[in-house]
Parts: C-alpha cells; structure tokens; sequence
C-alpha cells in the first residue's frame, strides 16, 4: 500500500521491509526488541543509556556517562556485530559518516549510496526494517549525494518517527516501528524542500542545486533543516540559490518559520552586502549540524561562507551572516544575537563543526556557553544568551591582498582565549626537518608559495610564482563536520584537529565558458617546458612538521589546555622512509575527520588512517584515553579508518560503542563492539 | 597544560617497506608503470570533471577527500591499480558514475601517481584488468 501510494507521488520505490511477505517476522522482531528493553519511555537520554539524538542530546556533546567499558577493558573489546551497507544503492559507498541513533534497543541509521534509513536491532546488528526512495535524476543531481550523517528521533509518548533527509532534500517522517512514512506528515509523509522557499530554487526542482547531508535537528517539536550546496572553489557563477534555513512542525511538516542568512532588501545586514550584491549571492547556508538549547528555546546556526570560497569581489562588504555564529529563537525563528567569526570570507572558514553548549564557571560565575570549534584551529566561545564573548575576542588588522576586484576585510576578531587547538598558518617553522636534507626539499618547495598566518588572503597564481597562499586549514584542516565533545560534568572540551592539510590558495581566471566568476581557484600552468605543480610531498613525506593530528582537552570555566596528544598510528609512509631509517619518531599522529567520543572515564576515537603495523593486519585502531590525563589506555583494530563519529549506548545491561568505518578500497560498514560475555558484571 | 608524550615511538627498522613481501607481484607503482604524455591527458581529464570537487591541486574539500597526502597513500598502500580503477570506475562522479571510460580512468589514475611524486616511464599504464592487478600501489619507495 505505502509503495503504491509512492508511485502515485512519481517516485519509483520506497521499499521498506514491511511491504513484503517477510514484513510479518521483521516488525515482530522489532515488538520485541522494544519489549525486552528498557527505558522505552521518554525522555530518552544518554544517562539512561540511549542515544535519541545526533550528537547523543540537541547540545553537540556526544557525550554518555557509561561506565562498563573502562581503561582496564577497553582493549578487551570484541566486535558484536557489523552491518555492511553495500546493497543499499545501487553501487557499494565508500564514505559512510554516520552516526546512528539508538532508542528502546533499536538503533536508527542512514546508509547506502540511496541514504537509506534502515532500523536495527542494537545487539545483534539484525535488519529490522529499511526505508528508501530512489529519487532518479532529482537525487542524482544532489550537491549532497551518499549516505548523510544521520537521522533525528521523535516521539510524544504515543507515537515516534524517525526524520531524515533524502539526497533530493525531501525532509521524510517515518513510523520509528515499521519504517513506514508517517502519511500525516507533509504531503504524505514528505515535505519537498526545494519548494517551501521564500525564493524559487533555479533552475527547476529537479537540478535546482541544494541539499543537505546531516542529521536534521529534532528540537521540542520543531525540525531545524540545513542547506547546503557544491564545493565553492570554482563556482559556475556568482548568483546561486540562497541557503535560508526554517524550522517545520514535527507533526504536521508545516513551516513554522524561516531564517534569511542573506539579509533582503530592508532586513537588518542588507547593507553589509555593498552593490546590492546581497539579491545575487547566494550559498550561506548550514551544511554542518545545527544545535539547540531546549531549555532556552534556543537553537545555534553555524553558517558557511557565500558565493564563492575564495573570491569575494563579486560581493563586496562583510556579508552577514556568512562565516557567522546565529542564535535563534526555536519557535519563531526570530535571531537573538548573531557574531560573524570571518568577516568578507575568502578563505572558505565555514562554521563547519557543530556549536557545543556548555554550562561552564568562569572566575565564579556561571554562564551558559556556546563553543564553536573552526577550521582554522580556533575555539570561540560565547554566553550563549546574550552573544558576547566570554573571553575577549579583538579586532586584529589583518594583511590586505592584491587581487583585482577584491574587497578585503581591514581586521579579523581573533579570540584572546583558548589558544589555537591546531596550526592555523604556515610559516618557515612549520616545514619539514626530520633531517637537513628533507628541510633543504621542504623549503624548495616552499619557495614556490607565499606563507603566513592564518588570514593570509588568496593570490592570483603566478607561473613564475608564488604558485598560491600556503594555507591551513580551509581545506581539511583543524576541527570540521565531526565535530568535538563535551563532558558537561567536568566541563571539559575535547576536539580532534588536522593539523596537516596545507592548502595552496591560488586563484586563475576560469576556463572559458565555465563561469561569470572574476577568478576562482587554481594553480597556473608552469612555464613551457617545465614541469607542472608537483603537489606538496617531499620524497612522500608529508610537507610540515608533526604532529598531523591532535586531540586536545580545553578546561573551559578558564580557557586553559589540560592536555594535548597526537592522535592516530605513524602513517607507514614516516615509519617505513628509507630517509628516515633508524631514527626515533614519536607517534605523529595523522590527518583527517576524527569525531570523538566521551563517556564516564574515556575519550574514544578511531584513526583517521589506515596503517601496517606487526603483528596486526593492515587497519585502522579504535583508541581509548583516559579523559583527564590523555593517556592512551587501550585499542582495538578496525578493518578501516573511522568515517563517522561514534556512539554508545546500553541494552540488556551491556554498553556498546558503534562507529561507522569505510575509505579507500573498504566499503561503508557500522561496527559494534562490546565487552566479551561474561566479562561485565 | 601537560603535553602527553608517553605515546609509543618507533625505532625505524632498516629494510622495512610498506607492501607485504610474501603479496608483492613484480611491479609497484614506483615501476614506472605510466607515460609522461598519458599523465597529461589525464590531467585534462581531471580538470575537466574531477577537481571541480577534489580541487586543482587534488587537496580535496569538505565533501571531497584529498587525492595525495598521507590519509591518501595510506587507503591505497598495498593495493592493487586494479582495486583503484574499480573503485574510481563504479563510483565517480557521485551525481553519475560509470561514465568514465576504462582510458578515461587509467589517464586519471596516471595524473594522481605523477602528481604524487611516481616516476613515469615509456609505457603507458594498461586498461586491462589483470594488468592492473599486477600493480601495487606502495607508499614508500622499496
């Protein structure tokens, strides 16, 4: 019945379990799962061993106060159950970034090349039901396409629905038992968000270019949606749809409300946007996880930057809310407060980390904050009710570039406290020196780019150089989308960075026919009969010093580091260099998108990274540290670097952790670990 | 702030290499398995499509891992060209994958070994299948 009322809508499918013969065994098998596990009255919680939202609560802590899994057993710990996502899609993914859900021993996931949501029992990994929509040419043509990053829960105690968004950005509202769409919700249980707009998405619904891949967020009753777009290096051109984010009523999929993040004529911020130049740049949407206080009814918009990554002439001015910080008010979606952390971006410093809520005591008083972790390696923090700084943040003077049509920002605000969390320039210091030969090619390479500090801006390439800006951190570099944790009884700050992803900002004039942009990204060509741009390795090595990678734990009632360490194996290209042979290298850590989580006593993370290391087989490590100190206390193999950020949970009186694992040749998988049997008391 | 430096070290052991001996076929991707002019033509074909995501310089973004670097390396250390061209083949572009043509891919595949630093030779990296299998991508020169 449910597919048939699907082809009436023109989509081809939705197949969930429940509309074939086995269906009578899978939603049998969910009663019981839900039976035979307790807590299944709300509130959920991660104190009671759920994990009901993205971020395990609506405050971006990923954080659970479980206790079974400990320093002394961690690295006891033995898969459970792995659930591989080939067949959900056409084609196999090799980029699964999710974190499941799990409620009253079902654990919710979005997976497959199709984003498919699919319910599962959090003990075994057995299949309980799978929903999906194959969008055709809508879907193909995503800026968003894969798997996604997860899926909101709901529930009034009657019933419960699980919220995604397809890649064709439908927001879709299934019964969390069946997986079946919830037919009240929307136009039968689907809102189309290319339309509810207050402007028309161009050029039509199907190719109209916005999406979203995170997890919506489940607030009250209020469904916050994001809006993303391409990668902005080299945009077609400099007018695009605008990424205005709203609110829907959880029950209905009515629009409550919509925010503007690019000001209209008449609108407070229009005139940060001088030419008129607000009516044609589009972007400026959330692509990352949106947060929200319940309590306060407040929700937080980490916003990215317009039109345009690394050239902003085409929009002169600061160009709020680009690169900001927005409070709204939940239910209306009227803004409290906002602070831009970038002003006229052109570095491409999206708020690309979910803001975190912390209650925290500073010199005595208490204040509830809002942190925001940033590419550039640099923690924000705010009084989340009023918006102003909780450690003073100054206007810098900041160097102003030369590129033709460019407008340039006189300062930057740049935080007196916490200090960086990761390199955020580079300069001379940060090049390679394992040994006089390798600094001699690392700073050869070198020459050929104009170094700095961070907000060094982009340069027009040069074939006889500087090549480009070598920056850190607007592509790969300090925190992003996964995000850092929070222990709200410590109020303690834990975040991984990258700190190696040397970016070459160079700017060439577009291709013929391929954009109205002034100039967009690129590296000119070398002179003839040289040889081209060779890429910033030196004899493989990576070109900057160690450490690659980090995770660091911020005390934030003072804004003071507590610990620091490298996070993830020597990559095998440090530890096997014949350059480097016989020499001691301490653990470098390695680059890349590392979510952490935190439970009672540990902060775990995976590598980022595969590596070789006898006697285990080729793989990724799951580590555990111990929270206050950042010793390493144990590690448990995985076939494959962490590709989503970990949860935990309990059922049946066993803490689980599930993290989702896939890159390189190794297909998306979620892996369950848990302690062996008999080992728990 | 206390610095942990108590993480395992390493003592570099002469001889060492990343691909498994007892696995290793006869040629690694520092063999000179492709042609300067066959790297040309893929990064043409590179800029054509690919690095509208991955970026001109392969540094990734957001969406788009990097295509060098160590995160890079490291996936492909002691696999196959085989295993790449697959891997490439079946799923780029995301909006519309296997459009590339087996050539199309190879071309690429040389780009990314050139671009990482492989020495190019006098013949071309192959289309065939089997061939490719015969090929391992090794991180570090053995």
């Amino acid at each position: 019945m449910h597919t048939s009322v699907c082809r009436a809508l023109g989509l081809v499918v939705a197949c969930h379990i429940s509309a074939f013969p086995q269906s009578m065994h899978a939603q049998q098998s969910a009663a019981k799962v839900r039976a035979s596990t307790a807590p299944t009255a709300p509130p959920f919680s991660t104190k009671s061993g759920e994990w009901p939202s993205h971020t395990g609560d609506t405050r971006g802590s990923r954080y659970a106060p479980l206790e079974q899994i400990t320093a002394a057993n961690f690295g006891t710990l033995e898969v459970a159950w792995r659930f591989k996502t080939d067949a959900l899609g056409p084609r196999p993914e090799f980029k699964l970034e999710g974190t499941p859900l799990m409620v009253g021993g079902m654990l919710f996931a979005t997976a497959g090349t199709r984003r498919a949501v699919v319910a599962l029992d959090a003990t075994t990994g057995e299949l309980l039901w799978v929903h999906s929509e194959n969008e055709g040419e809508r879907g193909a043509a995503s800026p968003r396409p894969l798997s996604g990053r997860g899926l909101a829960y709901w529930t009034d105690g009657k019933q419960s629905r699980i919220i995604y968004i397809t890649p064709g950005y439908r927001l879709v509202a299934l019964d969390a038992r069946t997986g079946a769409r919830v037919l009240s919700f929307g136009d039968s249980g689907a809102v189309d968000l290319k339309q509810n707009m207050d402007l028309p998405i161009l050029p039509d619904l199907v190719t109209g270019e916005i999406g979203y891949q995170g997890a919506p967020l489940v607030a009250r009753n209020v469904v916050v949606v994001g809006a993303a777009f391409r990668e902005g290096g080299a945009p077609k051109s400099y007018r695009n749809n605008k990424g205005d984010i709203r609110g829907f009523d959880v029950r209905t999929g009515k629009r409550l409300w919509t925010f503007h993040t690019i000001p209209r004529k008449g609108e407070p911020g229009y005139d940060t946007w001088l030419q008129r130049s607000a009516d044609t740049a589009g972007n400026t949407g959330v692509w990352t996880q949106i947060t929200a206080d319940e309590e306060l009814g407040l929700v937080y918009l980490p916003i990215e930057s317009p039109t345009g990554d690394y050239y902003g002439g085409h929009r002169p001015g600061n160009n709020l809310y680009g690169e900001s910080l927005v409070c709204l008010d939940l239910q209306t979606g009227v803004k409290k407060w906002h602070y831009q952390l970038v002003h006229h971006p052109i570095w491409d410093f999206d708020l690309a980390a979910a803001p975190i809520l912390a209650d925290i005591t500073v010199d005595g008083r208490a204040i509830k904050s809002v942190a925001v972790p940033t590419k550039q390696g640099i923690l924000y923090v705010f009084d989340r009710v009023s918006g102003k700084p909780v450690w003073p943040i100054n206007e810098q003077p900041v160097e102003a570039g030369d590129v033709p049509g460019e407008w340039y920002a006189p300062t930057q605000p740049i935080p007196t406290k916490p200090k960086p969390f990761a390199r955020n320039g580079v300069m001379l210091d940060d090049i390679i020196d394992y040994t006089p030969a390798l600094k001699e090619a690392g700073l050869a390479i070198a020459s050929k780019f104009k170094l700095g500090p961070v907000f060094t801006p982009p340069i027009v390439s040069k074939t006889g150089g500087p090549l480009a800006t070598l920056s850190q951190g607007p592509t790969n570099g300090g925190a992003n989308w996964a995000g850092g944790s929070y222990d709200p009884d410590s109020h303690m700050l834990y975040i991984s960075a990258s700190n190696y992803s040397p970016s070459p900002l160079g700017l060439v004039a577009p291709a013929a026919g391929t954009s109205d942009m002034a100039w967009v990204r690129g590296i000119a060509p070398p002179p003839a009969g040289s040889p081209r741009f060779g890429g910033l390795l030196v004899q493989g090595l990576p070109l900057l010093k160690p450490p690659y990678g980090t995770i660091s734990a911020i005390n934030l009632d003072n804004g003071e580091f507590v610990w620091q360490v490298p996070h993830g194996e020597t990559p095998d290209v440090v530890r096997n260099h014949e350059a480097l042979k016989g020499m001691t290298i301490p653990r470098t850590g390695q680059p890349g998108y590392v979510g952490t989580l935190v439970t009672k006593t540990l902060v775990i993370a995976g590598d980022p990274e595969v590596t070789t290391v006898a006697p285990r087989p080729r793989g990724a490590m799951l580590r555990a540290y111990d929270k206050t100190s950042g010793k390493e206390v144990g590690a448990v193999p995985m076939p494959a670097p962490q590709s989503g950020s970990p949860l935990t949970y309990t059922v049946n009186g066993r803490q689980y952790v599930v993290v989702a694992v896939s890159g390189g040749p190794y297909s998306g998988e979620y892996i369950a670990f848990r302690l062996p049997a008999g080992s728990t008391k | 702030m206390a610095i942990v430096v108590g993480a395992p070290t390493y003592v570099l052991a002469a001889g060492a290499h990343d691909v498994q001996a007892a696995d290793t076929p006869a040629r690694t991707t520092w063999d000179s398995v492709f042609t300067a002019e066959q790297a040309a033509r893929g990064q043409a074909a590179y800029g054509r499509t690919c690095s509208r995501c991955h970026q001109p310089a392969l540094g990734g973004a957001d969406q788009s891992p990097p295509l060098t670097g160590g995160g890079f390396l490291s996936s492909w250390n002691g696999q196959t060209l085989g295993d790449l061209h697959d891997r490439v083949r079946s799923s780029m572009p995301t909006d519309d994958p296997g459009i590339y043509s087996r050539q199309d891919v190879a071309d690429v595949i040389a780009y990314v070994l050139s671009f990482n630093g492989y020495p190019s030779g006098t013949s071309e990296l192959p289309v065939d299948d089997g061939a490719l299998r015969a090929i391992v991508w090794a991180s570090s020169k053995p």
